[in-house]
C-alpha cells in the first residue's frame, strides 16, 4: 500500500505541477485540483496504514488498545482541507471565467504582460 | 532623574503634532525646541553643579529584554556628562541660530521635531551604559541624520547625499551590532551571566575574556567599522562632504559638533578594552592619519567654503581617531581620555562656530564659492573677526583652545614614535605632513573671502544681524577663553571626568602651556610649512585637476550602490519575478520542491519495504494506473471538454484510496465535493471557447515537464519513506503518548459507571482512565472537527463563506455596466413593491422578472428530479444526526444537501418554483457562522473555554436514550454555511 500510495502521490503531483506551470488558466485550475488531491493523499499516508486497521469509529466493545484504528487526526485535517480547497477552486473557476469575459484571454502570460507594461 | 533627562527631547518631539493641530504657527516649533533643550540643560546643570551633586543618582537600571542582554541601563559618568553638555549646549545655540537662518516657511515643524529627536538619540548614545541600548540610539541618529540631510528634499543632490550618508552609517551600524553580538557571545561562552553583562564597565572588567578570544580581531574590526563609518574615517570618509547639502544648522550640529563625534566617543569607550592590542594602533592610528591627509588635501582644493569645512571636519576627525591610535604610547587609560575630550571640545566649539559663519556668508553674499568672493572684511567686519579667531583655533594658533588640543596630539604622536620605532615615526611623519594642510586651508578660509578686492561685482554682501551672529560669536569666543586661560578648560574637564566610574585625572594639563619646549618649535614649524602649502595651493589644485578625483572609495561606493546593486536587483527581479506568470510559478515550484527534496536527502529516513500483495493491492494498483492514464489524457488533450471528462474520475479514485485507508468520512466528502466541482466546471465550460490554441514552446514544455516529474518523484519518495510511520510501532515517544491516541481515547463518552467511579475504570484498564474527558461521540473524526479542534473548523467555515462572497463579488462587481441590470431601477421597483404591499388601495404588483425563461428540462430529468432530491435531502438529515457517532456530520450532510438542491435547480425552472430560486442563500452563511459562534459563546458564558462542548442524554420516545451534544449546534452552523456557500457559488455561476 505504501508503494502504491507513493506512486499515486507522485502521479498526482507530477501531473498537477505540470498543469500548474502551463500558460492556459484552465490548465492551471486543473493543476490546482490535482495538487490538492495529491497533498491530501500524502497527508493521509503519513498517518500510517495497517492491513487490519479500523475506521476511527469507536465501538463500545472495541475500546481496547489492541485494536488499531486509523489515525483520526490526519483525517480531520484532510476533511478540512477538502472543503477549503473546494472554496479555493470555486474562486479560481470564477476568476478564469471572468478573465475570459474581460479580456478574452486564457493565457496567464498575457495577464502578466499587461501588468508588466502598465 | 536620568530617564527624565533622556526622555525630555522625545517628549518635546511628541508634543509637536498636537501643538501643530492646535496652533500651526511658524514660531512655535523653535520656541518649543528651545524650551525643551533649556530644560535638558537645567537638569544637566543640576546633576553637575548642584550642591551635593554627588548625591544625585547618576545611574538607572531597568530590565527590558534580559534574554538578549538588552536592558535600560543608563549612567552619567565623565564622558557621558561631557558629551551631554556638548550636545545640549551646542544644540541650544544652534537652535537659537536656526531661527535666524531658516526661512520660517521652510517646514519648521518637521525640521525642529527631527532635530529634537536627533538630540534625544544622541543623548541616548552617550548616556547608555548598556551597549545594545547604545546601538539602538546609534541607529536613531543615523535615521534622523538621513531626514535632516534631505531636508530640502526637492533637490536631487540633497536626496543623494542623504541616501549615501544613510547607507554608509547604517551599514556601519550593522557591523557595530555584529561586533557587539560577538562580544556578548564571547562573554556567554566564558560562562558569564547577569543583567549588567553588556554594560560598558562590565566589558572593561572582562577585558581578558574579550581580547583573549580567538575571534577577537574580527570583533574589533567590526566595532571599528561602526565607529569609522559614523565618524567618516577612511575608507568611509566620502559621505560627509555629501551631507553638506543639509541646511547649515544641521551641518553645524550633526556633522561638526555631535553626530560625527559618536564614532570618536565609541573609540573612547573601546579604548580601555583594546588599547594594548597591536592591531588597535595599526588600524586606528593609520586610518586616522590617512583620513587627516585626504581631508586636508580635499579641503585645499575645495572652492565651496562649506565643502572646505566639511573636508576639514573629516581631517580633524582623523586627528581625533589617530589620537586614540597613538594612545598606546601614553600611559594608562585614565590619562588619555580627558586629553581627547579636550580635542573634542575644542573642535566642537570652533567648527560649530565656523559652520554657522559660513551660513552667515551664504546669507549675506548668496554664494559660498570663495573664487567669487573677496574683500568681505569691509562689509562683514564682525564675521571677519570671528572667522580669524575660529581659524586660528582650528590651525592650532597659540592662545587658542585649538593650540592646547594640537599640542596634546603632538605629544601623543611623539610618545608613540618613542615606543614604537619605525611604525610610530611613519605615523608621526604623515600626521605632521597632514597638519601642514590644516594650516593651509585655515589661511585659505581667512584670506580668500575676506582679504583683497571683491572679485565679482554682482555680489552685494551685507553683514548678518546681531541675532544670527550671537551663537557663533559665543562659541568662538569660548575657544579664545579656553586658550588664554587653560585652567578655565582644565577645571571643568577634570571635574567632569573625575567621576566614580572613570578614575581620577586631575592636573593633566598643569604647567604645559608655559613650556617653550620642542612642541612649540614643531608648532611654529608647522605654521611656516602651512603658509608655504597655501602659497602653492594653485599648483596643488592644477595637479589635482590633472589626476582627477582621488576618491576611489567614493567611486566604489557609487559603483556598488549606483550601478552594481541596482543592476543585480533588476536582474534578479526580472529573472525571478518574471512578468510571465508561467515562468514565475515554475521558479516557485522548482525552488520549493528542490528544498523539500534536499530535506528528504538530509533527513535520511529508513526505507522499509515488504512485498505482500493482496487483492486489495492489485485493485489499488489498477486504480493508480487508471489515474495515471487519465492525467496523461488531461495533459495531452486540446479540448476543454475532454480534459474535464478525463480529470473528473481522478477525484473519486482518490476517494477510493481514502476507503483503503479506512477513512469513510473523507471518501464521502471527496465524492460529494467532486460532484459539485464537476457541475461548477461544466458551468465554466459554457463560458469558455471550446478549443484553445496557446501552446507553450517545446523547450518550455520540456523544462516544466522535468520540474514536474522531479517534484512528483520527490513527493512520492517522501510518501514512501514516511508512510510506514514509526508512531505505529511506538505508541509513545519518549514517554509522551502519540497525539492521535489521545483523540481515540477521549472521544467517546465513557460509560456512566466509570464516570461515577473513576477507580473502576483504572481497574478495568479503560484507556484514558486517569483523565476522563470526552467529546461524547463515536466518530472520532467528527468529534475532532466539532469539539477538540472546533476553532479550526470555525475558521474553515469562515474561509468558505469568504470564498463564496468572493465569488459573488467577482461575478457582480466591476462588470461591464451594459451587461448589468439597472440596479437603481431595480431598487426603485423593489421599494415600490414593498410600498404597494402596505397600501391596500393598490393592486399588488409583483416585481417583473427580467430574465429570459430558459428551456424546460427533459421529461426524464424532471420526473427523476421529483423524488431523488427528496431522498437525498432526507439522507443528508440522517447523516447530519448520525455524524457524531457514524460517518457523516455537518460538512458531509451540507454537501449532500447542496447536491440535492443543485439537482432541484436543474429540474425546476424558476418560474415553476420561485421560492426555491428566490431564497436568499447568501443569508445562510452569516446565519451558520452566528450559530456556530453562538454555540461556542454559550460555553464561554458557562465559564468554559470558547467552543467547549457539553452533552447530555435525553429520553426520546421510540428512540430510547439519545445523546444530545452542544456540538450538534456547532455542526448545524457548519451545515448552514456549507449549504449557503455552495449554492451561492453554483447559482451565481449558472445565472449569468
Amino acid at each position: 500500500m505504501g508503494l502504491l500510495s507513493a506512486l499515486f502521490v507522485a502521479i498526482l503531483f507530477a501531473g498537477g505541477l505540470y498543469l500548474l506551470m502551463r500558460k492556459n488558466l484552465f490548465e492551471v485550475l486543473l493543476g490546482v485540483m490535482l495538487l490538492s488531491n495529491g497533498v491530501n493523499l500524502f497527508m493521509l499516508s503519513m498517518g500510517g496504514w495497517e492491513r487490519e486497521q479500523l475506521p476511527p469509529i469507536l465501538d463500545a466493545e472495541s475500546r481496547n488498545p489492541a485494536i488499531a484504528y486509523a489515525d483520526p487526526l490526519v483525517q480531520a485535517f484532510i476533511l478540512t482541507a477538502i472543503v477549503i480547497s473546494f472554496g479555493v477552486t470555486a474562486v479560481i473557476v470564477v476568476l478564469v471565467a471572468r478573465s475570459w469575459e474581460e479580456s478574452q484571454a486564457m493565457d496567464a502570460a498575457e495577464h502578466g504582460r499587461e501588468e508588466g507594461e502598465a | 532623574m536620568l530617564p527624565i533627562l533622556l526622555l525630555l527631547p522625545f517628549i518635546g518631539a511628541a508634543l509637536f503634532y498636537p501643538l501643530y493641530c492646535l496652533k500651526p504657527g511658524d514660531r512655535v516649533p523653535r520656541q518649543l525646541t528651545l524650551i525643551t533643550t533649556g530644560a535638558v540643560l537645567l537638569l544637566l546643570g543640576w546633576a553637575t553643579f548642584a550642591p551635593g551633586a554627588g548625591e544625585v543618582p547618576r545611574e538607572f537600571f531597568a530590565e527590558w529584554v534580559p534574554a538578549i542582554g538588552l536592558n535600560v541601563s543608563l549612567w552619567l559618568d565623565g564622558p557621558a556628562l561631557f558629551f551631554s553638555w556638548i550636545i545640549a549646549g551646542i544644540g541650544f545655540l544652534i537652535f537659537f541660530y536656526a531661527g535666524y537662518y531658516m526661512d520660517p516657511k521652510d517646514a519648521p515643524w518637521r525640521f525642529y521635531a527631527t532635530m529634537l529627536l536627533f538630540m534625544g538619540a544622541m543623548l541616548g548614545v552617550v548616556m547608555s551604559r548598556n551597549v545594545l541600548l547604545m546601538f539602538l540610539f546609534w541607529e536613531v541618529t543615523s535615521l534622523t541624520s538621513f531626514i535632516l540631510i534631505g531636508h530640502w528634499h526637492e533637490k536631487q543632490a540633497a536626496r543623494d547625499g542623504a541616501l549615501r550618508a544613510l547607507i554608509v552609517t547604517a551599514g556601519g551600524g550593522l557591523c557595530l551590532l555584529a561586533g557587539l553580538g560577538g562580544i556578548y557571545w564571547m562573554l556567554l561562552d566564558a560562562g558569564l551571566t547577569g543583567p549588567r553583562l553588556l554594560d560598558w564597565d562590565q566589558l572593561w572588567a572582562n577585558r581578558e575574556v574579550i581580547t583573549g578570544h580567538s575571534a577577537s580581531l574580527t570583533v574589533l574590526v567590526l566595532l571599528l567599522i561602526g565607529a569609522f563609518t559614523k565618524s567618516a574615517q577612511f575608507p568611509f570618509h566620502f559621505w560627509l562632504p555629501g551631507a553638506m547639502e543639509a541646511p547649515t544648522p544641521v551641518s553645524a550640529f550633526l556633522h561638526a559638533a555631535t553626530m560625527v563625534k559618536a564614532g570618536i566617543y565609541l573609540l573612547g569607550r573601546l579604548y580601555p578594552l583594546y588599547w594594548e592590542e597591536p592591531a588597535w594602533l595599526l588600524i586606528v592610528g593609520s586610518a586616522g592619519v590617512i583620513t587627516m591627509l585626504i581631508g586636508g588635501f580635499m579641503a585645499i582644493v575645495s572652492t565651496d567654503l562649506k565643502q572646505l569645512l566639511a573636508h576639514s571636519t573629516v581631517s580633524q576627525l582623523g586627528l581625533m581617531t589617530a589620537y586614540y591610535g597613538f594612545g598606546y604610547g601614553l600611559v594608562g587609560t585614565e590619562a588619555l581620555l580627558p586629553l581627547d575630550l579636550a580635542l573634542v571640545a575644542s573642535h566642537a566649539l570652533f567648527k560649530g562656530g565656523l559652520f554657522m559663519i559660513v551660513g552667515i556668508i551664504d546669507h549675506g553674499a548668496h554664494t559660498r564659492e570663495w573664487p567669487r568672493l573677496g574683500g568681505l572684511r569691509h562689509v562683514m567686519p564682525w564675521t571677519f573677526v570671528l572667522t580669524v579667531i575660529g581659524c586660528a583655533s582650528m590651525a592650532g594658533f597659540p592662545f587658542t583652545f585649538g593650540f592646547v588640543a594640537k599640542e596634546l596630539f603632538l605629544k601623543g604622536a611623539l610618545a608613540v614614535s618613542g615606543t614604537h620605532g619605525t611604525v610610530g615615526l611613519v605615523l608621526l611623519g604623515v600626521a605632521l605632513f597632514a597638519s601642514l594642510f590644516t594650516t593651509a586651508y585655515c589661511i585659505r578660509m581667512v584670506v580668500s573671502p575676506f582679504l583683497g578686492k571683491p572679485r565679482d561685482p554682482s555680489i552685494h554682501a551685507h553683514e548678518g544681524n546681531a541675532g544670527i551672529l550671537f551663537a557663533p560669536a559665543l562659541l568662538i569666543l569660548l575657544t579664545l577663553v579656553g586658550g588664554l586661560y587653560v585652567p578655565f578648560v582644565e577645571g571643568p574637564l577634570a571635574a567632569l571626568t573625575n567621576t566614580a566610574y572613570y578614575g581620577t585625572a586631575s592636573g593633566f594639563m598643569t604647567g604645559f602651556f608655559y613650556q617653550m619646549d620642542v612642541l612649540v618649535i614643531i608648532a611654529t614649524f608647522l605654521f611656516a610649512g602651512g603658509a608655504l602649502v597655501f602659497l602653492a595651493a594653485d599648483k596643488i589644485d592644477s595637479v589635482y585637476k590633472r589626476i582627477g578625483s582621488p576618491a576611489p572609495f567614493r567611486g566604489s561606493y557609487e559603483w556598488s550602490f549606483g550601478d552594481a546593486i541596482p543592476a543585480f536587483a533588476d536582474w534578479l527581479c526580472r529573472t525571478v519575478q518574471h512578468p510571465s506568470l508561467q515562468r514565475n510559478v515554475s521558479i516557485m515550484v522548482a525552488v520549493s520542491f528542490g528544498l523539500i527534496g534536499m530535506s528528504v536527502l538530509f533527513a535520511g529516513m529508513p526505507l522499509r519495504f515488504q512485498w505482500d500483495a493482496t487483492w486489495l493491492d492489485i485493485m489499488a494498483g489498477g486504480v493508480v494506473l487508471m489515474a495515471a492514464a487519465l492525467i496523461w489524457l488531461t495533459i495531452q488533450s486540446r479540448t476543454f471538454i475532454v480534459r474535464l471528462v478525463a480529470i473528473s474520475p481522478v477525484g473519486p479514485m482518490v476517494a477510493l484510496f481514502y476507503l483503503f485507508y479506512k477513512a469513510p468520512d473523507l471518501a464521502l466528502t471527496q465524492i460529494l465535493v467532486e460532484v459539485v466541482l464537476v457541475v461548477m466546471l461544466l458551468l465554466l465550460l459554457f463560458r469558455l471557447p471550446q478549443r484553445f490554441v496557446a501552446q507553450s514552446r517545446p523547450r518550455v514544455r520540456f523544462t516544466t515537464g522535468v520540474i514536474a516529474i522531479a517534484g512528483g518523484v520527490i513527493m512520492g519518495g517522501l510518501t514512501f519513506v514516511g508512510y510506514d510511520s514509526q508512531f505505529r510501532e511506538n505508541p509513545t515517544i519518549e514517554g509522551h503518548p502519540v497525539i492521535h491516541q489521545y483523540y481515540l481515547e477521549n472521544s467517546q463518552y465513557p460509560p456512566q459507571d466509570f464516570l461515577d467511579n473513576p477507580g473502576l475504570a483504572v481497574e478495568q484498564g479503560y484507556p484514558g482512565a486517569e483523565n476522563l474527558r470526552s467529546g461524547g461521540g463515536k466518530n472520532v473524526v467528527n468529534v475532532i472537527l466539532v469539539d477538540f479542534r472546533a476553532l479550526d473548523t470555525f475558521g474553515e467555515i469562515v474561509v468558505l463563506g469568504i470564498a463564496a462572497i468572493g465569488v459573488l463579488c467577482l461575478l457582480v462587481l466591476g462588470r461591464d455596466p451594459k451587461k448589468l441590470p439597472d440596479w437603481r431601477a431595480e431598487g426603485r421597483r423593489a421599494i415600490r413593491y414593498i410600498q404597494d404591499r402596505f397600501d391596500d388601495s393598490q393592486p399588488v404588483q409583483p416585481p417583473v422578472l427580467r430574465r429570459k425563461v430558459g428551456p424546460s428540462p427533459s421529461l426524464i430529468v424532471r420526473e427523476t428530479g421529483r423524488f431523488v432530491p427528496a431522498l437525498v435531502l432526507l439522507f443528508s438529515v440522517v447523516l447530519f444526526f448520525a455524524g457524531h457517532n457514524a460517518p457523516g456530520g455537518g460538512f458531509i450532510s451540507g454537501l449532500m444537501a447542496s447536491a440535492a438542491l443543485v439537482v432541484l435547480f436543474l429540474c425546476y425552472r424558476k418560474e415553476d418554483v420561485p421560492s426555491l430560486h428566490d431564497f436568499k442563500y447568501l443569508k445562510l452563511i452569516p446565519a451558520g457562522l452566528v450559530i456556530a459562534m453562538g454555540t461556542g459563546l454559550v460555553a464561554v458564558l458557562l465559564g468554559f473555554p470558547f467552543l467547549t462542548s457539553g452533552f447530555t442524554y435525553v429520553e426520546v420516545p421510540f428512540f430510547g436514550e439519545v445523546e444530545v451534544a452542544s456540538a450538534l449546534g456547532f455542526d448545524l452552523g457548519v451545515f448552514l454555511t456549507v449549504v449557503g456557500s455552495v449554492i451561492l457559488i453554483i447559482k451565481k455561476m449558472a445565472k449569468d
